[in-house]
């Protein structure tokens, strides 16, 4: 039972995290069960999909965040920014999926953005084929439909 | 199973079947050739949307050469079109094959075939091609690959040249101007029902002095489609216009300026008319001792048509692109670094940005461009004769 001022948020795999009530509602989802029901804030919150480790680096995410957020003087711009680049620096492929679904199932906008202009940068200057090899992607169009794409923008390939 | 590819432990995961919502945002943090390539990896990251849009309407520098490939036992020729992303930093190149049917061209080992561009708009980019025996004129567009021939074969260099709009509507006018001696300055006017160019001559009254007959050069044109009116501008900066409907001239003695210019560019804006000059200083740089030090100062007028005459223009909140094709563009679209600056070809080598305000050059961080006298294309192309730059409107990513 998490004392008062802190959320107890569960995993999927049944891990449970007790977090302080602000860094939780970094997360637009948990924020609006909580302020809708109260039973939430007493009791545990079910984080359905998302396992421990996913959870894990999420409440790491939103604690930096949470106390810059209250705090200007403690966390820096230029520490967040640094804290930023080292949390996607450190992601495996994975986790880098696992964590932009989990920031979107629970609207964690900052940490969704963050996490899409890494796969961007990751993008950025490749070739459809270097793409699809980085993320283990099929190519599923017909060799006309590519042609037609080919055809349509020519200076880009 | 033997043929089926080993799976990383650490990449098993569905990239194709992210939620659309996150490949959204993904989506509109690329920029130009990356997001067409984006949508080219495979369905469901093509299907995230499809509303046309462009990151920024900043204009691209382009450039035209045409090359002779000996390939076989006939030369052919390759129109080579560069243009650069700035968004990238990035010179992309498309070829057009000229085909070998071209009656203008015969086949000759030791033929020259020359290119210039005219203008731009659009998109597509007005050539002329010029080869020992005539020249003539074609519009390309080198983000699609496609090119309209126009008709006629010319005699005499093109001076200025523009169209109306995008040339895939059956309305789109072109206009180009030459001029031979004894004065004499010529319009040709055509649209896509026409037949041929038509043509209509200005003879120069009798100015006193020999040398001004060849001043009636058209240097820039651009047409007000509201008035049906084509304004063109001579070398000194007198203005002009030709009723598109009516064929009826007008000259607009008096607005001349009295200082030399360098060169003169119309721009058409909203209806409105703009008239950006250069001034060259031209002095001995003795600091680095590498001969003459080329200074460009830019003006920038509107001009008045209540009492004919030319306005100066600080441009506040607004960017002037001038080449053979000028755009004006709000700043806010283009990057608040560029407010009040004119952005130009330095002796169509090198892009520039001059502020009107502190009347000199600024650095041009803002553009991702990454000198103030970046060189557009590579220094191994630099050398090619007759190279002209232009800006152009970049191409839509999505479509």
């Amino acid at each position: 039972m998490a004392s008062k001022g802190n959320l107890t948020l569960k995993s999927c795999n049944g891990k449970e995290f007790i977090v302080e009530e602000k860094v939780a509602v970094m997360s637009t989802t948990i924020k609006n069960m909580v302020d809708v029901d109260d039973s939430f804030a007493q009791g545990v919150i079910p984080i359905i999909g998302v396992d421990g480790k996913i959870l894990a680096k999420l409440i790491e995410y939103c604690k930096e965040h949470a106390e810059a957020d209250e705090d200007e003087e403690v966390k820096s711009e230029e520490y967040l920014k640094k804290f930023d680049e080292k949390f996607v620096d450190e992601l495996n492929l994975n986790d880098l999926y696992d964590l932009l679904k989990a920031s979107n199932y629970l609207e964690i906008t900052k940490l969704l953005n963050l996490l899409c202009q890494k796969v961007a940068s990751m993008i950025k200057g490749k070739k459809p084929e270097e793409i699809r090899r980085i993320f283990n992607i099929k190519n599923d169009f017909t060799p006309e439909e590519e042609e037609e794409i080919n055809r349509q923008n020519p200076w880009a390939f | 199973m033997a043929n089926e590819e080993s799976q990383n432990p650490e990449n098993n995961r569905s990239w194709a079947n992210l939620p659309v919502e996150i490949l959204r945002v993904i989506r509109n943090k690329l920029q130009s050739s990356t997001l067409i390539r984006f949508r080219a990896v495979c369905k469901r990251w093509s299907q995230t949307g499809n509303e046309k849009r462009r990151i920024s309407n900043l204009p691209w520098p382009i450039v035209n050469t045409c090359k002779r490939r000996l390939t076989e036992k006939l030369p052919r020729f390759i129109m080579k079109h560069e243009f650069y992303d700035p968004h990238e930093g990035k010179t992309h190149q498309t070829y057009f094959e000229i085909p070998e049917s071209s009656s203008y061209l015969a086949y000759n080992s030791d033929l020259q075939y020359n290119s210039r561009v005219l203008a731009s708009k659009k998109g597509w980019v007005l050539v002329e091609e010029e080869s020992p025996v005539s020249r003539i004129i074609n519009l390309y567009n080198p983000f699609v690959n496609d090119v309209i021939p126009l008709p006629g074969t010319f005699c005499h260099e093109v001076d200025a040249a523009n169209f109306s709009g995008s040339p895939t509507s059956p309305d789109c006018v072109f206009f180009m101007s030459f001029h031979c001696n004894r004065g004499r300055t010529h319009i040709g006017t055509y649209r896509f029902a026409d037949e041929d160019w038509i043509w209509s001559t200005y003879a120069v009254p009798v100015l006193g002095r020999e040398d001004d007959v060849d001043k009636v050069v058209i240097k820039s044109m651009v047409y007000n489609e509201g008035e049906a009116m084509l304004y063109f501008v001579f070398q000194d900066g007198t203005l002009g216009s030709f009723d598109f409907l009516e064929k009826k001239w007008n000259i607009f003695w008096g607005t001349e300026f009295d200082h030399p210019i360098e060169s003169v560019h119309l721009v058409e804006a909203k209806g409105e008319i703009l008239l950006a000059t250069c001034i060259v200083n031209q002095e001995e740089d003795n600091r680095t001792r590498r001969g003459i030090k080329y200074d460009c100062h830019w003006n920038v007028y509107w001009f008045d048509r209540s009492c004919w005459s030319w306005v100066s223009q600080w441009l506040e909140g607004w960017t002037l692109f001038v080449s053979d094709a000028s755009f004006l563009l709000p700043t806010s679209e283009v990057g608040e670094d560029l407010d009040g600056c004119v952005c130009y070809f330095f002796r169509n080598m090198y892009w520039r940005i001059y502020s009107l305000r502190d009347e000199w050059y600024i650095l041009p961080e803002s553009l991702g461009w990454n000198a103030v006298e970046g060189s557009v294309i590579e220094e191994s192309s630099k050398a090619e004769v007759g190279r002209k730059y232009l800006w152009i409107e970049p191409p839509y990513t999505e479509s």
